[in-house]
């Protein structure tokens, strides 16, 4: 049974049932991925598969439904089920489905590139970065992993407003990390390059800085405790910057799960701050032109000169607050509900570059890796501790690596005492949506170290 | 699916080359709930139903799956399974599927699916009173719940043909405080292999109330101190720092590869005498139990560490070809859209001879972590991290005062030799374990630990 028709019985069977506003969202997605070690296939996966989630409305109230199986039997459970689910529902907030046209304007589809690509060429390409990575320096003493990774997601999304759309995203890329050892210490480097255009992944560029990443930290040493001026590179800007994400969900402002409650119009960071939302971002593979809901995404500043003018909205957030929604509602699954996420993180660069932060700062620390966000920053209080390494700054200068350091603050303290923006914007290693941020130069912060 | 559909994938995948062909096919049907400040707020249920389709070929292991399970697409999937192995002349074995049965070790008494969707919700309810009764600093409650029901089927090209049934359900609570601009939190997430029966082993409004206390605790507390010092971990979720810090580095995804810290010290002391630790996919009802591994192994229980000897890793069958050891079933994955690898079930320190209290007696100054957050490690330099999520002060002998915001890190190898002291007070904890096979329920634990110097990543 083809998607169509799964819908029309999903459909008919939810108006037999008086269910007022229903909707159902559908992806099918491909993905690709091969490994290699030792100039060998280690993993190789060829897969595909789909699925749908039915949403029923009835007095301002949701359930929800998914299956993998598109029959008759489920095209009515589906709907029995999500009927049943939402007379449980006892909040007070009032869930609707969309009811503005969805037209979508000045957009273009992934264009599958990557599945033009041969499998052979994939793999090739995997056992050259691979290869790559291990001559650049003899103290490279292995490549733990190296990756070939490609997808694409296709979202069929109709409600019983009669709105209907379908678009595809997705893109692909490489990623690899390589372990260097001076017989003492191991050290590990990783990096990745994503995009929707399998033409720009530079692999001679991937395996230099996967290998600089790796041994540029040999030799490293802790630090003793104390404050120091910090440059954090983009990378873990980005990772950090996964906090403020969560704080400017208006779920979690309306569920006093955010420090950003009644804060909108107000200065939140430093007025050097301004960061945007974007549907598109150049080679990004999280552009898209409707969030799950069936609402045309939309470019907006969520923060502009460090004042706060925007939470990101579902369409249930937005009616409590009496605003629109702006189309930041997504499904990272069929099988889950709806979230609210950015698509595509712009924060405005600044004109130094990174040896400029470095003269600026004259002492200090750089960081170049933090580990521990899952468990060491926590959203709701903004507090974070993360285990870090990166570069001591001498005189404007590395002076030597440095490991076994905890770096830790607030999130919108932090953000308040940054000093410099960075020139070096690029796209930072963060799952769930696209994140490009430059580095930055922050006042103060405080390191443990045990020297 | 028709066994006839089965015993031809495997032979187009065994036909193409492999020398091992693996079929995985899984129905779950799972229900999640989300409660906040006591009103129901999300339901969904639902149900995938997919297949993996795996193929080995001498140290190569090729992966697909589908969740169109029309004999087409089945057929299909196998067909690029070959395709990719690219070997050539294999002989194809016939194909004599015999099914294993072993006994359940994880009877269920109240199936979730069969417990009415209210029960459930004036379960959560009950969790929800017990958090929000417990103190004005309480600003907002988050209640989850969730459980499933997976069925498996494994068969191979062995001739394996073996089914198992996993029910699992957690509750999981979340308390927030606030003091002027400031806000805390709090969590448990009590979970089991069992069904709604679980429900009956514990005090869920008692349960409400414990993440209220972590919240309240640390709102009223200052920030930990920073650097070098001694730490006293407590049992239960303590046993994360066992989990990343060790277990990680066990696991044959990185020891096949060399690629482990732990990788050539099979027999040798890497621990301090003192510290034995286990895996334990057998234990009834266990979080991260199961009567057979996602290979269709039967699952065991495996001596890791034993007077600081390592005695184990933990092996799946791709690892064991490529480390030319046997399986210890020991091969999880998140769902059939993974291939599956090593990975960790119940694992946990064993007791030692002290009471607890006999170890913060015996410190002088320390930091005592009552609960555990999460972490990570890095296996190929061992480096982990983890954050307290309720921590004190120990100051000669006696646990002084509250602190929050404290990071541990380290080098597993390093901490290892390091525990000093082990209490008599073995007990577990639920969490979800991310790696290369996806995110999966697994136990952690240990009793109450004493590590002689680790960096406590405070404030200076």
């Amino acid at each position: 049974m083809n998607i169509k028709e799964f819908k029309r019985l999903v459909f008919q069977n939810a108006r037999q049932k008086e269910i007022d506003n229903f909707e159902l969202f559908h992806t099918s997605s491909h993905e690709f991925e091969c490994s290699i070690n030792k100039g060998e296939i280690q993993s190789y996966k060829d897969a595909e598969n789909g699925g749908s989630s039915f949403k029923a409305v009835k007095n301002g109230k949701a359930g929800y439904s998914y299956t993998e199986d598109y029959n008759e039997d489920e095209a009515m459970r589906i709907v029995i089920d999500a009927l049943e689910n939402l007379q449980l529902i006892d909040s007070d907030d009032i869930d609707a489905i969309s009811t503005s046209e969805v037209v979508i304007k000045n957009w273009k589809d992934y264009s599958m590139a990557f599945d033009e690509i041969s499998t052979n060429k994939k793999i090739a390409d995997t056992k050259l970065l691979e290869a790559q990575i291990q001559k650049k320096d003899s103290r490279i003493i292995m490549v733990p992993y190296c990756f070939y990774n490609d997808m694409y997601n296709e979202v069929f999304f109709a409600n019983s407003n009669e709105i209907e759309y379908t678009y595809k995203n997705g893109g692909g890329g490489m990623y690899a990390g390589a372990m260097a050892s001076n017989g003492k210490q191991n050290k590990f480097g990783m990096d990745f390059d994503f995009t929707t255009d399998p033409q720009k992944l530079d692999i001679e560029k991937l395996a230099n800085s996967v290998a600089e990443k790796a041994v540029g930290l040999l030799d490293a040493k802790s630090i003793k405790s104390g404050k120091y001026q910090v440059v954090l590179n983009y990378n873990v800007l980005g990772n950090i910057l996964g906090l403020l994400v969560q704080m400017i969900s208006a779920e979690n402002v309306q569920k006093g799960f955010s420090l950003l409650k009644n804060k909108l119009g107000e200065k939140i960071v430093s007025e050097k701050i301004t960061i945007l939302d974007k549907r598109y971002y150049p080679d990004s593979i999280f552009n898209c032109p409707a969030d799950s809901q069936g609402i045309v995404t939309t470019d907006k500043a969520i923060i502009s000169n460090g004042v706060l003018n925007t939470y990101l909205h579902s369409l249930k957030t937005a009616l409590k607050d009496g605003v629109s929604p702006t189309g930041n509602a997504f499904r990272r699954s069929y099988k889950g509900t709806e979230s609210i996420s950015p698509i595509n993180i712009d924060f405005q660069e600044g004109k130094a570059n990174l040896d400029d932060l470095f003269e600026h700062m004259k002492d200090g620390l750089y960081i170049t890796g933090v580990q521990g966000m899952h468990s060491g920053a926590n959203p709701v209080s903004g507090e974070f501790s993360l285990s870090a390494e990166g570069f001591k700054i001498e005189d404007g200068k590395k002076a030597y690596p440095i490991e076994q350091i905890t770096l830790s603050g607030n999130l919108l303290r932090m953000l308040q005492n940054i000093q410099e923006i960075g020139s070096d914007k690029q796209m930072a290693m963060v799952m769930s949506h696209g994140m490009y941020v430059p580095s930055v130069l922050i006042k103060e912060m405080d390191i443990a170290g045990n020297e | 699916m028709k066994r006839k559909l089965i015993e031809k994938a495997l032979n187009i995948i065994q036909a193409g080359g492999a020398d091992f062909a693996e079929l995985f096919l899984e129905k779950r049907t799972g229900h999640n709930m989300e409660m906040n400040n006591g009103k129901l707020e999300t339901v969904n249920s639902g149900v995938i139903h997919g297949v993996g389709l795996r193929g080995i070929a001498g140290k190569k292991a090729i992966y697909a799956y589908t969740n169109d399970l029309s004999e087409e697409s089945v057929v299909n999937a196998s067909k690029r399974i070959a395709q990719a192995i690219e070997v050539e002349n294999n002989q194809v074995v016939e194909l004599n599927l015999i099914e294993n049965k072993r006994n359940n070790l994880n009877p269920i008494l109240l199936f979730p699916d069969q417990i009415k969707k209210d029960e459930k919700y004036q379960m959560m309810k009950l969790a929800n009173e017990g958090a929000s009764s417990y103190s004005d600093q309480i600003s907002e409650v988050k209640v989850n719940y969730f459980d499933y029901r997976q069925n498996i089927l494994i068969a191979n090209s062995e001739g394996l043909l073996a089914e198992d049934e996993r029910i699992r359900t957690r509750l999981m609570i979340f308390a927030v405080s606030t003091k002027g601009n400031e806000k805390e939190t709090g969590f448990v997430g009590p979970g089991a292999g069992m069904g709604f029966e679980f429900y009956n082993t514990f005090d869920v409004k008692e349960m409400g109330k414990e993440a209220a206390r972590i919240a309240v605790k640390m709102i009223n507390a200052e920030f930990a101190p920073a650097g070098m010092m001694p730490v006293i971990i407590a049992n239960k979720f303590g046993g994360v720092i066992f989990h990343e810090a060790c277990g990680h580095a066990l696991e044959a995804t990185s020891v096949a590869k060399g690629a482990s810290v732990f990788a050539d010290k099979l027999g040798q002391q890497i621990a301090n005498e003192c510290v034995s630790a286990v895996d334990d996919a057998t234990i009834p009802n266990g979080w991260g139990s199961a009567n057979i591994d996602d290979e269709g192994t039967p699952t065991q229980k495996t001596v890791l560490i034993e007077n600081g000897i390592l005695k184990s890793f933990l092996i799946d069958k791709l690892g064991g070809i490529r480390m030319n050891m046997p399986s210890t079933g020991s091969s999880r994955r998140q769902n059939y859209t993974y291939s599956p690898t090593s990975r960790m079930s119940n694992t946990f320190i064993l007791p030692g001879e002290f009471l607890p209290e006999e170890i913060i007696a015996n410190t002088p100054k320390a930091l005592y972590a009552k609960k555990m957050g999460g972490g990570s490690v890095n296996p190929s330099t061992g480096e982990f991290n983890f954050s307290v999520r309720e921590g004190y002060l120990v100051e000669n002998g006696r646990i002084t005062k509250p602190v929050k915001g404290a990071t541990l890190i380290g080098k597993g190898f390093e901490i290892l030799k390091k525990i000093d002291m082990i209490g008599n007070d073995l007990a577990r904890d639920q969490g979800m374990c991310g790696s290369l096979s996806g995110s999966i329920p697994a136990d952690v634990g240990q009793p109450t630990i004493r590590v002689s110097e680790l960096l406590v990543g405070g404030r200076s």
